[in-house]
């Protein structure tokens, strides 16, 4: 019988070893530069068990305190997504390569849009706390520009989707292009919308649970206060009290965006 | 109103970006009240040809005359203006799906509007009663709230032809309306196409695969075969076999 041979190269799986070998070396060296040492992580990971261990008598009377921080935190998640998801309608649409057949036009905004998602929210909010000063108008602004960035660009990707046939069909009964836009886009785009911007409030909420760290309002400042404090068995009040909100609000959004589908 | 032309091409050539010849020197003219059935192969240019009259597709040189105005011309609030004369029928239907049949109606009535009025989706009262009149004609409206994607094809191309006459055009264009359509349903919207001509006054040109459809419904048919004009004869003089070798000679080459 004649059984066709492998090549040496695929017989001894050389491609799939070399890599391998590969990325054990960059890992190796990476963390030779950077500093990382296996053995600090190895002593001093009792430490977790002690901080564990306090924050496992939560101060439960803290929780009444924690109330106002909390709806504060995910009022600017709710205030900043419906801003920045409100902004990126209309930007979508101009980024749109099925609408808007300039390109350079286009260009421009799809540039601005991928430098405004290129900073990282906590990157903003350092920035806004040093203009608007601290408070939660500040968290609303950064969540805004955030979610902002990140919705245009699902906007515009689900507007490239859509069936031309309707457009086509209202530009030809002599509607302006605004016009067709709304009559023929809108409808075929907004239950997508309405998904992306209940999912970019799921994220949010979280990160603006974080914001407060940086003086942006909401639950963050307690919890920074408290880890400064060493008080773990109130951090672990916030910790939960945060778990249960973000589980919440996810579930309530997950629910309504598969309603949407 | 006798014999009054409606529309006119005066040698009218397009040359696509690749290099394609889409229309060769064409030439022809309608008058008000035609039915004209446009007959060709497939890429023969039927659909160039159609889309040049309200626009949606530019031509390279020529004229395109819609009410001696020459519409390859025209641009903005101008050519708009122009197109609000000119329905337009789609193989595909192109209603917007995941609304009602009475916003995809009124949404024929659009280019009669200012913007604002548009984005606050405002119509008034007397469009809204013609929507349910239009909507009539097609016998459609006892689905004026139902949405359009739970139409069936043969109520699509309905609704589309109330949407159609929202913009009380002059001429209406139809491209291939019931190549998707089986041919009882076909039937149907033919006869609708064919009421706006008797009872509205409206010329209406329709490109169609099916012979047999043109020569029951035409008064006159036009025949294309690779972007030139070959055939232009009214129906009484027009015969089936004269059909068949548009088809037959366009295969040979």
């Amino acid at each position: 019988m004649n059984v066709p041979k492998q090549d040496f190269v695929h017989r001894f799986h050389i491609i799939g070893i070399s890599i391998a070998v590969i990325m054990l070396v960059l890992i190796y060296f990476s963390s030779l530069v950077t500093g990382v040492d296996f053995d600090t992580f190895m002593t001093n990971i009792d430490q977790f068990g002690v901080i564990l261990g306090q924050m496992k008598d939560p101060d439960w009377s803290y929780l009444a305190k924690m109330k106002d921080p909390l709806l504060q935190t995910v009022q600017m998640a709710i205030l900043g997504t419906t801003f920045g998801t409100a902004l990126a309608i209309p930007f979508s649409i101009f980024a749109a390569r099925n609408i808007v057949k300039n390109r350079i036009g286009r260009g421009i905004i799809r540039i601005i849009l991928s430098l405004i998602r290129t900073l990282p929210n906590l990157l903003l909010a350092a920035l806004f706390v040093a203009i608007f000063g601290i408070g939660p108008m500040t968290g609303v602004i950064t969540l805004a520009l955030f979610s902002f960035g990140m919705v245009s660009k699902l906007f515009y990707e689900v507007i490239e989707t859509i069936d031309m046939g309707p457009v086509r069909a209202i530009r030809a009964t002599g509607a302006s292009m605004a016009q067709t836009v709304r009559i023929a886009v809108m409808p075929q785009v907004a239950g997508q919308f309405m998904s992306d911007f209940l999912y970019t409030l799921e994220i949010n909420v979280r990160s603006s649970t974080v914001l407060g760290y940086l003086g942006a309002g909401g639950i963050g400042l307690y919890l920074q206060q408290t880890l400064d404090q060493y008080d773990y068995p109130r951090t672990a009040v916030i910790i939960i009290s945060i778990f249960v909100v973000v589980l919440v609000i996810d579930t309530i959004s997950n629910y309504l965006r598969k309603r949407l589908q | 109103m006798e014999n009054q032309i409606v529309l006119e091409f005066k040698h009218v050539n397009k040359t696509y970006q690749s290099g394609v010849k889409g229309l060769e020197d064409i030439n022809f003219k309608v008058n008000r009240g035609e039915f004209v059935a446009v007959v060709g192969l497939s890429g023969a240019g039927k659909s160039t040809m159609l889309n040049s009259i309200n626009k949606m597709i530019d031509i390279t040189d020529g004229e395109v005359l819609v009410d001696g105005v020459d519409i390859s011309k025209l641009k903005g609030k101008a050519l708009r203006q122009m197109r609000r004369k000119i329905g337009m029928i789609f193989q595909n239907f192109n209603l917007v799906e995941r609304t009602t049949v009475q916003k995809n109606v009124l949404a024929g009535r659009s280019g009669y509007y200012p913007t604002w009025k548009t984005m606050l989706g405002l119509y008034s009262k007397a469009d809204k009663q013609k929507a349910v009149e239009e909507l009539d004609k097609v016998n459609m409206v006892k689905k004026l709230y139902r949405r359009a994607d739970e139409l069936s094809g043969g109520q699509k191309q309905r609704v589309a032809i109330a949407r159609t006459l929202m913009q009380d055009p002059t001429l209406v264009l139809a491209d291939e309306p019931v190549a998707s359509l089986d041919p009882k349903t076909s039937k149907g919207v033919m006869d609708d196409l064919y009421h706006l001509k008797k009872y509205e006054n409206i010329t209406v040109l329709v490109n169609i695969h099916s012979v047999e459809l043109a020569l029951q419904y035409a008064d006159r048919i036009i025949g294309l075969r690779d972007g030139k004009l070959v055939y232009n004869k009214p129906i009484a003089e027009a015969n089936e076999a004269d059909l068949k070798q548009i088809y037959e000679n366009g295969v040979e080459q």
